[in-house]
């Protein structure tokens, strides 16, 4: 991957904004806002989500049970809704990054045949 | 409260909780204060169609826009009632008189027989393939069979509980004061256990009924023969009735409605053994050879047609080595009126003709009121292009319109099957006064079942999309331009409504005129 410039940002795929919070709300809970700057951060700004976008997922996942949500306090202590994960979305983010893998390995053989792929 | 109403009033929190962090954090970063707003409201997006997104997560979208159709049909519907009353009045006329066709036919030859616990009754027939020349003789039906192939299958098979075998249809001449015919059954001596209908008075047969032919003659009369013939006499059980000059004795009487397991009722019935003196002249009972008893078997508990079916071909293979160049194949279905091939044979390709006939009512029905809503919709252009200018979609907009037409055709089918429902009786009185006058009544149920009321729906659905997808989509593609800039009163509904009322009359009509037709046809 290269770092990115303004014009060279990458929508997101379909879904993909799913595994990338699930993976984000590893590290521990977190509030909304936190989450889209984590993703935003982690991905040296190529990955831009709309971060309106952020919510129908957060909702999506929690309906799934894959995450959680619970009132808190934030570091300057204001009142705050925290994710986190839940021991299905634990599970659950195992085996979506493992399909992902696949997926970019296959995509890269397809696009680079021969060359070895560098992460 | 629930987790979705929970969820759903704290998103507007987080979303002014989100908002006011970017703009922070802008800040910090050296923009003023208002820079900073707009740099986060830009960054979120359309705040909106993001609380729309994320309520869509948690409600069933389609339904909810499902119930709004509906409102919205209904009150559309009530705008123009001329025009929903004449076409609701058409669908019910064409899906009436199908229901009505169809519940008769469903109690022709659909339903099981009228018997206790009839899911495991299965009627088995044969089928002969032969080499060189048949032999066969034929007695009423070339699938059924003789008694030693039925004396076989009762006591060989491992599948039924009981297996019964009958010869329908026997005629006799009553002699009891005055002289009547009658229509009655020679059964075999398990008849009424099996069948699980023991008379209502007396008794049924017993084993030794059947242990010497010609020798038992004893009667089981019907409660109908009862109560027209002999006045409902108690005492009539013990007395002797002649039935074609031999005197048999009444040992029971059957319960009321009881008229046997085919269409046409039976008056009495007889054992088996004595079909040589009911029928002078005949003997059957030593013929290896012939077709003239029926077979319906009832099955032993958790024996499923499937494993019936090769327990019977080892008899039928063993019975084959009998009748050198004869293969049997058996026929094994579950029992209804009519259940041989031979009978399915003709009663199947009639039902089909009669059905498709009337069908065609039905659809010149649909081609009328899809007429009458593509009136209504050119005047309802207006109302079309103002939606789909305000952005609504083209498959939303068809989807409202058939909803509308659903209704319509909803509300029809329910009317029509309430009146084909209540009017069968007069449905059955024409099916019946087509046939030759010697013939006996039906004792066929043309009650609604569950299969009917599925027919009912089917034909309504199918009614709806038929008469409402043409205009439905003819309508949604109306040309914007023209219409929005259009001079609104060219469409004036003085005018229509005039041309409509006309459209009423024939919706109607026409229907009716073909329905005349084809009953009469």
């Amino acid at each position: 991957m290269s770092t990115g410039e303004q014009d060279e940002r990458i929508e997101l795929l379909q879904g993909t904004l799913d595994l990338l919070i699930l993976r984000t709300l590893q590290r521990g809970p977190m509030h909304g806002h936190a989450i889209a700057k984590a993703i935003e951060f982690r991905s040296d700004d190529v990955l831009q989500v709309e971060q309106g976008s952020l919510y129908p997922a957060l909702h999506r996942l929690i309906k799934r049970r894959w995450i959680s949500a619970e009132a808190g306090t934030s570091e300057n202590n204001r009142r705050a809704k925290f994710y986190s994960l839940t021991a299905k979305g634990r599970r659950q983010l195992a085996v979506e990054t493992g399909k992902w893998d696949k997926l970019a390995r296959a995509i890269a053989q397809i696009l680079r045949p021969g060359e070895r792929e560098e992460v | 409260m629930t987790r979705r109403k929970r969820m759903l009033a704290d998103l507007e929190q987080d979303i002014r909780d989100h908002l006011e962090r970017e703009t922070q954090d802008n800040i910090d970063r050296g923009m003023s204060a208002e820079d900073a707003r707009y740099a986060a409201l830009r960054k979120f997006g359309n705040v909106a169609r993001v609380k729309e997104e994320t309520w869509e997560v948690w409600n069933v979208v389609w339904l909810q826009q499902l119930i709004q159709d509906v409102r919205f049909g209904i009150r559309t519907s009530l705008r123009s009632p001329g025009l929903t009353v004449a076409a609701i009045m058409a669908i019910a006329l064409g899906i009436g008189i199908n229901v009505g066709i169809f519940s008769v036919l469903n109690g022709v030859a659909l339903r099981l027989l009228p018997v206790p616990r009839a899911q495991e009754m299965v009627s088995v027939n044969q089928i002969f393939r032969y080499q060189g020349r048949a032999y066969r003789q034929i007695h009423n039906d070339g699938s059924w069979f003789s008694y030693p192939e039925y004396q076989d299958y009762r006591d060989h098979n491992h599948v039924f509980s009981g297996l019964v075998a009958y010869e329908p249809y026997v005629e006799a001449t009553l002699r009891e004061g005055d002289v009547r015919q009658v229509l009655g059954t020679a059964a075999s001596c398990n008849y009424f256990d099996v069948l699980i209908e023991h008379p209502a008075r007396g008794r049924g047969f017993v084993d030794a009924d059947c242990a010497s032919r010609g020798a038992n003659a004893v009667v089981v009369v019907s409660d109908d023969l009862w109560r027209g013939k002999f006045a409902a006499d108690p005492s009539l059980i013990g007395k002797k009735i002649v039935l074609n000059q031999t005197a048999y004795t009444v040992v029971g009487i059957a319960r009321p409605g009881f008229t046997g397991t085919e269409p046409i009722p039976s008056a009495f019935w007889v054992p088996v053994t004595m079909q040589p003196a009911l029928e002078p002249g005949t003997n059957r009972l030593p013929e290896d050879d012939m077709s003239w008893l029926a077979l319906l078997g009832r099955t032993q508990p958790g024996v499923t047609m499937q494993e019936a079916r090769p327990d019977l071909s080892v008899i039928a293979g063993r019975i084959d080595q009998r009748h050198p160049g004869r293969t049997t194949l058996l026929a094994i279905r579950a029992a209804t009126f009519f259940s041989s091939p031979e009978q399915r044979s003709f009663v199947i390709p009639a039902a089909s003709v009669v059905l498709a006939a009337f069908a065609l009512v039905l659809l010149i029905a649909c081609a009328n009121v899809a007429n009458l809503l593509l009136a209504r919709a050119s005047v309802r252009q207006r109302e079309i292009a103002l939606r789909l200018s305000l952005g609504a979609g083209r498959w939303r907009l068809v989807r409202q319109l058939l909803t509308e037409s659903l209704l319509l055709s909803l509300m029809g089918g329910a009317l029509g099957s309430v009146l084909a429902f209540w009017s069968f009786a007069r449905i059955m009185q024409l099916v019946t006064s087509h046939l030759p006058h010697d013939f006996p009544p039906f004792a066929l149920n043309v009650a609604p079942d569950l299969r009917v009321l599925a027919y009912a729906l089917v034909l309504s659905l199918l009614a709806g999309i038929v008469f409402g997808l043409v205009p439905a989509l003819r309508s949604s593609r109306p040309d914007l331009n023209g219409l929005i800039k259009g001079d609104g009163t060219s469409l004036g509904a003085g005018r229509k409504s005039g041309r409509l009322r006309w459209g009423h009359w024939r919706c109607c009509s026409v229907p009716l005129a073909s329905m005349e037709w084809c009953l009469s046809a």
